[in-house]
Parts: structure tokens; sequence; C-alpha cells
């Protein structure tokens, strides 16, 4: 029998309520028990592992990486990312869709599939483009994109702007049960902005993506989501006005989540000063007041 | 005079004093007392600059390199002209003719023009921040020449330096009135800076369009009628519409943008008696600054291309040592 312990722990999880200190005790790959001073009674034959001023919790879920490959292997491969991801907790995560080629068919879909069979160390999900090489204009193979696995639909990194077009892709993904991620962002207004619109990028001399290119977004694709009526994902949600919009648009009990990266919530522009490239991200980190409403859209 | 008295008068003048900072990247790189004492040394090299023998050894033996990925007239010309004044050993470098055309990056080439042992790079750049990051990866002192919408602080020196002379001393208090462009201009974004070292009132008229945001953070007034920014303005600074970065897409058309914002005698009469008439060039004339105002003695432009000269002469001058002292993090790794 294949059994593991792991003792001194603090066992923090939130869907069972516990937050306490606790050992841990896994069977054949199973949760056996939790409870206190689990070593006197069931450490025999166990890989003890001590989990001493560390946190034991269910493996985190990432709705939203990127595994570059096929195309961007400098970047990022299948093999790096799921052990970047198993090195800080996290067991599941799905893959955005904007390789290269994008994933919009169902070749794309198995070739990440059977590579993650081989290489990875997590679960690995992928999402499926919603339109042909993510361009916006015709729908991509959804139905096909299924068959093969994928889990979920989005044009991460350049949603379509053409509302006609979706509102197609979201009745068509309704049809056959396929939720849709969104990248929520009006290109106009993005007007190829580096950094928030605000105090620090006219400081700097930068050119701001202005919070109104994600609040625009976020309204009109919530009007659309109430017309359709099917699950929706507003991923990396980083504006003021996009949880307040999401928030009424829940009330009104629209099938709608949202997401918040961790650096969203914790940093803010003031992170540029002065040109440091590692706080450029999209969406932008933004204002203080911007973060402390995704800090109240979270709790 | 002979040449080698002027150069013993300017290092007695100078008295082993120097600028704390090692580059010069944004105009708050500059304590006012250092900006005065650049000032003080200015004054004293507009003789020599005009005239017969315009040569001296104070960097002699030294190297700057003008690494302009931009076009320029007056900045490049006075930087090189003022290298050569001093003794200095010269070179251009832009963009279309170096290895970056070849897709080297901007790292690579500052590791390359480091190896060169510069001992000055002048930088102009369309993206805001390439001088700060030149500075972090060369051992030589870096000016920025010009960087994106963000700053170009010998400009604001030699504005500084032409309303001082010709303005006031003391401009504390004096109301300068920026017209135009702010939105891409670094020019503005050294000016602002500088104006607000010296405690001048800025005011701002332009559309909206063309405005950045959150300028309370310096202290800067928005009036969106220019008959009613230009009262009681002592300085009145026109900045060029910048089409190269698309600013026309900001106004319905230059026809519009020249009625409506154009510096000319008709307004400059609502302006204090004495006001002056300045802009960075180069001007567009009919469009962001009128002839009937340009060939007058109102317009203090030609003289703020010579003040371009002294200013640049003397900051060249006392960077020229730094490169010995100036200290750069450790970009090899051990292997």
């Amino acid at each position: 029998m294949d059994k593991i312990l792991i003792i001194n722990g603090r066992v923090i999880d939130p869907v069972n309520k516990i937050n306490k200190d606790l050992d841990v005790l896994i069977e054949n790959g199973k949760i056996k028990k939790i409870g206190k001073n689990l070593l006197k009674t069931d450490g025999g034959h166990a890989q003890i592992i001590d989990a001493k001023k560390k946190i034991v919790s269910p493996g985190f879920v990432d709705v939203h990486v990127h595994l570059r490959e096929p195309g961007r292997e400098d970047k990022e491969t299948i093999h790096t990312a799921s052990r970047a991801a198993a090195k800080g907790g996290i067991t599941s995560v799905v893959g955005m869709p904007n390789t290269t080629p994008v994933a919009d068919n169902q070749t794309v879909i198995e070739y990440v599939l059977s590579k993650a069979k081989k290489e990875s160390l997590i679960n690995i999900f992928v999402c499926g483009t919603i339109t042909k090489g993510q361009k916006g204009e015709e729908l991509a193979e959804i139905w096909e994109m299924k068959k093969t696995g994928a889990v979920a639909l989005s044009d991460d990194g350049s949603d379509i702007q053409n509302l006609d077009v979706y509102r197609k892709a979201m009745q068509y993904a309704k049809t056959y049960e396929m939720p849709i991620i969104s990248h929520t962002e009006d290109e106009n207004l993005f007007h190829g902005g580096q950094i928030h619109e605000g105090k620090i990028s006219s400081k700097l001399g930068l050119q701001g993506i202005p919070a109104c290119a994600e609040d625009a977004a976020t309204a009109r694709l919530i009007t659309l989501v109430e017309d359709v009526d099917l699950p929706f994902h507003f991923s990396h949600v980083s504006t003021k006005g996009s949880v307040d919009l999401i928030r009424m648009a829940r009330k009104k009990k629209l099938k709608i989540t949202a997401d918040c990266t961790p650096h969203h919530f914790s940093l803010t522009d003031e992170s540029v000063k002065v040109f440091d490239t590692a706080a450029k991200v999209n969406p932008p980190l933004r204002s203080e007041d911007h973060r402390q409403a995704l800090l109240q859209g979270l709790l | 005079m002979v040449t080698g008295d002027f150069e013993k008068e300017l290092i007695s003048l100078r008295k082993n004093r120097g600028l704390r900072c090692t580059d010069l990247l944004s105009f708050e790189d500059l304590e006012k007392k250092e900006v005065e004492f650049i000032f003080e040394l200015a004054k004293k090299t507009e003789g020599f600059l005009k005239g017969k023998m315009k040569k001296v050894s104070l960097l002699k033996g030294k190297t700057i390199l003008n690494f302009f990925m931009e076009s320029s007239t007056r900045t490049r010309t006075s930087f090189e002209l003022a290298g050569k004044n001093l003794g200095a050993d010269t070179i251009n470098i832009s963009s279309s003719d170096s290895a970056l055309q070849k897709g080297e990056t901007l790292l690579d080439t500052a590791i390359t023009l480091d190896q060169l042992q510069a001992d000055i790079i002048v930088m102009r750049s369309g993206f805001s921040g390439a001088a700060n990051f030149l500075s972090k990866n060369v051992k030589a002192s870096v000016i920025n020449a010009g960087d994106g919408w963000n700053e170009h602080p010998t400009q604001a020196l030699l504005d500084l330096y032409t309303m001082k002379k010709f303005v006031s001393s003391n401009l504390k208090g004096k109301k300068l009135v920026v017209v135009g462009d702010v939105l891409h201009s670094r020019v503005f974004g050294s000016l602002v800076r500088a104006a607000k070292m010296f405690e001048m009132k800025v005011i701002v008229s332009a559309p909206l369009t063309l405005i950045r945001p959150f300028m309370d953070q310096w202290n800067v007034v928005y009036v969106s009628n220019i008959e009613d920014a230009l009262k009681d303005a002592d300085i009145v600074y026109a900045l060029r519409l910048q089409t190269e970065r698309a600013a026309n897409a900001y106004v319905p058309s230059l026809r519009e943008y020249s009625k409506t914002y154009i510096v000319n005698a008709k307004r400059m009469a609502l302006a204090n008696k004495n006001a002056v008439v300045m802009h960075p060039g180069p001007v567009i004339r009919e469009l962001d600054v009128h002839t009937n105002i340009l060939e007058t003695d109102v317009s203090l432009i030609p003289e703020q291309v010579f003040s371009g000269y002294c200013v640049r002469f003397v900051l060249l001058w006392l960077l020229g040592e730094k490169r010995k002292v100036k200290k750069v993090e450790e970009r090899q790794i051990k292997v």
C-alpha cells in the first residue's frame, strides 16, 4: 500500500472550512484521514513529509495560463510550465489558445493534450479559440474542438470586437455547452497603450491604456450575456468599473464569473517607476483606487 | 584672448564644483543650485563660442558618441560642435546605419558602445525610457537628448537659460503659457519640471485631445481658449503638432488647428507688454507660430538655439570625467 503522511502543516481548505494545524494521511492517492497527531497512529510504513511552517491545501486551479506550445517554445513549454505550476501548488491549469498556430482546430488541441500526457506533471486542460485564426470574424469549429477535449473558448489577447460576431459565437457556444472566457478590452481605446493611463503614464510619457477601454467592453459584453444567457467568464479583471458592472450582473443572476490575478490586486502602476518593464503587463497594473475595488470584489 | 586663457578662466570659475549625477536622463536629476551653476559657466562661454578660435582641450582624448535614433538638427549639431570645441572626438551613429537595423537589441548595442570606451553617449530615441535603459548598461555618462514622449532635459536647460537671460533673472511667479501638443511632447515633460523648480506659473492651452491626464501633479492649469490663456502671459511657449506621432488625428484638420491655436501677433497683443515667444523647433510656420511673430524680436527662437550650444558645451565638460566614477550593475553571470 502506498502511504504518505503530511505532518505539522497548516491545513487550509476553504470548501470544507478548515484552517488549522493538522496532519493529512494519504493512501493510494486518496486522502484517508485529516486529524491531530496522526504520526503515532498512522505513521507506520508511511512516507513522512514534514510541512512545518507550510500550508497544506488542495491543489490550486489556474484557469488562465500560457503554455506557449506550439510556436513559442523560447518563452515556455508544456514541460517547463507544468513544473512551474507544480512548484507553486497548482495542480490543474487551463492553457490559452493564442499559440502559433492558434488552437482554432482539433489538430492543435489534440497536439497540446497528447504532449501534456507525455510531459506534464499536472492536469492540463486547453481552451480553443472562438474564431478562426483568432481574427474575430468567422467562428472556429467549436463542436469538433469540444469533441477533441477543449474545455472552454477564448480569443485571449485580442477579444472579438464585432458584437454581431460575438453574439453569434455566444449562441453557437451555448448550443454545445462551451463556456467563454473573455480578455475584455476595446481595441480602439487600447490603441497601442503601454501602461495604465494615469499619473504615472503622464509622468513617464508613456501612452496610457485608459480604464474605460476595459469598462466599455465589459458593459457591452454583459448585455450580450443577458441576451444569450450562457456561462461567461471575465478573465484578469483590472478596473473598478468592471468590478461594479460584474457585481450588478451577478445580482441579476446572469451566469457570469470573473477572476483577478495576484499582481493586479497586490500591485499598482507605481511599480512601473522608473521604466521597469517587469511591471508591464496586459491588462496593465492600475492605480490604487482600482486595486482597492479589485480586493473588495474578491472578498 | 588666447584659448589657453579661456580654459584657465573657466577652470577657475568652476572651483572644483561638479554635478552629483553621472547621467542626465530627467531634468529632476539636477538640483536647483546645479542648474544655476551650469548657467554661471554657460554665460562665460558665450563670448568664446562667438569668437574666432573656438577650441579648447578640456575634453581632449575623450570620446563622445551621438546616438540618434530619430532625426535632429539643433540638438545633434550643437552637441557635436560643443564636443569638438571641447577637444573631444565625436562620432555620430544613427539607427539607420547601426546594427539595430539588422536586428541587434539595444542591450547588445549598449554593450558594444561601452567596449569602445565612450565617455559620453548622447542618445535620442522614439521610445520613452530608452536613455534610462542605456544608462543602466554602460559606463559612459548618458545624456538624454529626447526619449519618446518623456523628457528632453537639455532643452529645458536651454529654455530656462534663455528665459533668465531675456525675460528676468528671477523667474518666480512668471506666467508661462504652453500652447499646442502637450500630449506627445518630451519638451513639455522636461519644461514642466523646470518650471516647477523655478516656481513659475504654468498654463497649458490646446484641445483636450492633446493634453496629458493628471496635469495637477505639476500644478499646471488648463485653459481651453488660447485668448484667455494668453492674458498676462510673460512667456508663450508654442509646441509643434507632432504629425510623425499621428498628432494630426487628434484634431479635425490642420486648418482648424491653426485657426484655433496658432500663436500670432493679434493674440500676442493680449499677453504682457514685454511677453516673448519661444518654441523648441522645428517650427511649422503658419501652424504653430505665425510669420508675423517669427520675424520680430518678440521671438526668442534663434536665441534658444545659441543657448543650447552654450549649455550643452558646459554639460559635456561637467559629465566628461564621470565614466571612472559611474557605478553599473554587473550583468555577466560568473560561470
